[in-house]
């Protein structure tokens, strides 16, 4: 999903301050941070997550697209798809 | 969620009981029997969102009309009797009418899991292609958003349709005729927490179905008139499947859903539905308990909004059992009327469709507490609580169904000592789809070796672990879960890091090893990780053994979250798992 779109700075300061609360690991985030690898995210924290994530930006996050989403940017270009949509 | 509602009339949910149709237990031949019934009835399914509001209804009556209208298509398609269809189980009336659609066409669905996970395309692809692969799927069906795994799961594979259930409508309904399966033919074939690489199709006929359904229904729960369920449970495990789905059409009893990702994102949704409908029936894991005990922790006493007094049976399967989490949410949910009277203990596996024994309903969990050393040599002593292990009573066996504890040398054990637990009776499946080798290893003269390690207490079955994990280590019975359970309190570990597993040596000799997952990328942090590990082991269980530390994430886990211990073992032998480099501290 890593394709040409840029996500903007405010979409990645806030899912950064979200996943705050949920860093067990101690990683930095970057837009490259990966949740499986880097983050050591479970499939119980990653819908845990998700949840705070569509209050956050009061949208409803398919599950289909979580296959494809392994970065914190292609999180946020799929945020901001579903939120213009 | 940013919808207005539809101007339609108010959606209303199934009621609970059909006064005028007598309630039968699963006393039918057939599953499309048992649905043919409960056409007659005013109960169904309801599906709720993620906020606990009501979706869809779907009356048992309109599932057997849908499905009926479905299964003629089917057929007319081309699909003979006793082929399987892959079906994607979410959770919709979409999966219920193809399920359904099936057994009214005598053909053979396969419930497949959905992806719950970031970034694990691969794996998911992985994972539904073998169990399409295995099963010989003819049609792969489920909900055009993941159709694209499915597609390019099915490179190669010879099936002639992948589509929805919109797709099954367009096709020609034929000549019109139905033709269920008989009561000696399969129902479904249901890939349990198998590996990925080599999945195990379990087997199970009308027949097994309906006496493991009857057997739960009138014996384990007590299903009574207005009994109502509740179930956020996938369609692919056995308890989702069976035990909250098959259970309650073939009882007539509604059942409403929340599907497993919206429960995994708002957990107390499923408190809500209870308290909302008034339900008396619901089960889960012991996580599903702890994510929300969890998430009431930090609210004030009352809260919520919630009355759980009519919740009569709170069933916790799926898992080993932690009283602790159990004593939690009790307390948690006590303002809200439960009662931990109301959980309800059981075991059961899907090799034998379901459920094997289930605790007294109303008695809540009984804790037994035996001494650690007598353990290792296959005797659970009680002790006093503070000294022992806590296992949880599982009840009793179910009715027409025998349960036997084995020793190595296959000789039945009687009270309080440990062996391997052997299941008997109408319930234990046919087999593994395709696999006369694997079957034959697991079922011999109508019994099923589990592979579970158990005791009786009276006449109440304990499950204490995996026979196939336990590791003798000079003499001893050592269960890796102990081994684990140290390693995952070391800090910078958690639970779910560490598998521990016999490895044999260049001499054949085997050695104990623990595999953990170690995030530090330091050589020399690493070093130190594998030396705490190493030293606490013998510390804590007083054994050596080898630490291999392997990247985060790299353990296999089944489809429900727990550690897949033979898989990684395998994994590791065939080098599938890397490892990671450690230089050690100079010394």
């Amino acid at each position: 999903m890593s394709g040409g779109t840029e996500p903007s700075a405010e979409t990645l300061t806030a899912l950064y301050d979200i996943l705050e609360t949920f860093n067990k690991t101690g990683a930095a985030f970057a837009p490259g941070t990966r949740f499986s690898e880097d983050l050591n995210f479970d499939s119980l924290v990653v819908m845990e997550f998700v949840a705070v994530v569509e209050d956050a930006f009061d949208i409803s996050i398919p599950l289909n697209i979580l296959p494809d989403i392994a970065t914190i940017k292609d999180l946020a270009v799929a945020v901001e798809k579903i939120v213009a949509e | 969620m940013q919808h207005a509602p539809d101007a339609a009339p108010v959606l209303r949910p199934t009621p609970s009981d059909t006064p005028s149709l007598p309630k039968r237990l699963a006393d039918f031949a057939t599953l499309s029997e048992a649905l043919d019934y409960a056409g007659k009835s005013d109960t169904g399914f309801n599906f709720y969102s993620a906020r606990g509001e009501l979706e869809k209804v779907l009356p048992f009556r309109d599932l057997r009309d849908q499905a009926a209208s479905h299964a003629r298509r089917l057929a007319a398609a081309g699909l003979k009797p006793g082929d399987r269809v892959a079906l994607l189980a979410a959770t919709a009336p979409e999966f219920l009418i193809l399920f359904f659609a099936c057994q009214y066409a005598g053909l053979i669905p396969v419930p497949m899991p959905l992806p719950t996970a970031f970034g694990r395309r691969e794996a998911y692809i992985d994972q539904i292609k073998g169990q399409m692969l295995s099963s010989g799927a003819r049609m792969a069906l489920g909900p055009a958003e993941f159709l694209p795994f499915v597609h390019e799961a099915a490179a190669g594979l010879p099936i002639q349709l992948i589509g929805t259930l919109a797709d099954v409508a367009a096709l020609p309904e034929g000549n019109g005729e139905l033709r269920p399966g008989g009561t000696d033919d399969l129902s479904y074939i249901q890939y349990s927490s198998g590996s990925t690489r080599f999945p195990m199709g379990v087997m199970v006929t009308h027949k097994s179905l309906l006496a493991n359904c009857h057997a739960m229904n009138k014996y384990g729960i007590d299903n009574r008139p207005g009994e109502r369920a509740m179930s956020w449970l996938p369609f692919f495990h056995d308890m989702g499947l069976v035990g909250f789905m098959l259970g309650g059409v073939t009882s007539q009893s509604s059942i409403d859903y929340l599907s497993t990702e919206d429960f995994a994102r708002r957990p107390l949704t499923w408190l809500k539905i209870i308290s909302d409908n008034g339900a008396s029936l619901s089960y889960a894991p012991s996580f599903g308990y702890e994510l929300c005990a969890r998430r009431v922790s930090n609210m004030a006493e009352g809260a919520l909004d919630l009355d759980l007094s009519k919740w009569r049976v709170a069933g916790i399967g799926g898992e080993m059992i932690k009283p602790k989490v159990m004593q939690a949410f009790a307390a948690a949910f006590k303002p809200y009327g439960f009662s931990d009277k109301a959980f309800c203990a059981s075991y059961g596996l899907a090799e034998s469709t379901l459920a094997v024994s289930f605790a007294p309903v109303g008695t809540g969990i009984k804790a037994d507490h035996v001494d650690k050393a007598a353990l290792e040599a296959h005797r659970a002593d009680p002790v006093a609580e503070s000294e022992g292990r806590t296992f949880v009573s599982c009840g009793r066996v179910l009715p027409a169904h025998s349960v036997e504890v084995r020793d190595e040398a296959g000789a039945v054990l009687g009270a309080r000592q440990v062996g391997r637990v052997f299941v008997a009776g109408p319930s234990i499946m046919q087999g593994y789809f395709n696999s006369p080798a694997e079957t034959a290893e697991c079922l011999q003269n109508g019994w099923l070796d589990t592979g579970d390690l158990g005791y009786w207490l009276d006449d109440e079955i304990v499950i204490v672990g995996r026979a196939k994990d336990m590791m003798i280590i000079n003499g001893r019975n050592v269960w890796p879960q102990d081994i684990e359970w140290t390693v995952e309190h070391i800090d910078g570990l958690k639970s779910g890091d560490s598998a521990a597993i016999l490895l044999a040596d260049a001499d054949g000799v085997e050695r104990p090893t623990i595999l953990v997952q170690c995030r530090p990328s330091d050589p020399a942090e690493r070093a130190r990780v594998a030396a705490d590990v190493r030293a606490r082991v013998q510390e804590a269980v007083g054994i050596a053994c080898d630490v291999v530390l392997v990247p985060a994430r790299s353990l296999p886990k089944t489809t429900s979250g727990k550690l897949a211990r033979g898989r990684a073992k395998t994994m590791f032998i065939a080098g599938a798992i890397p490892v990671l480099p450690a230089t050690p501290p100079a010394a």
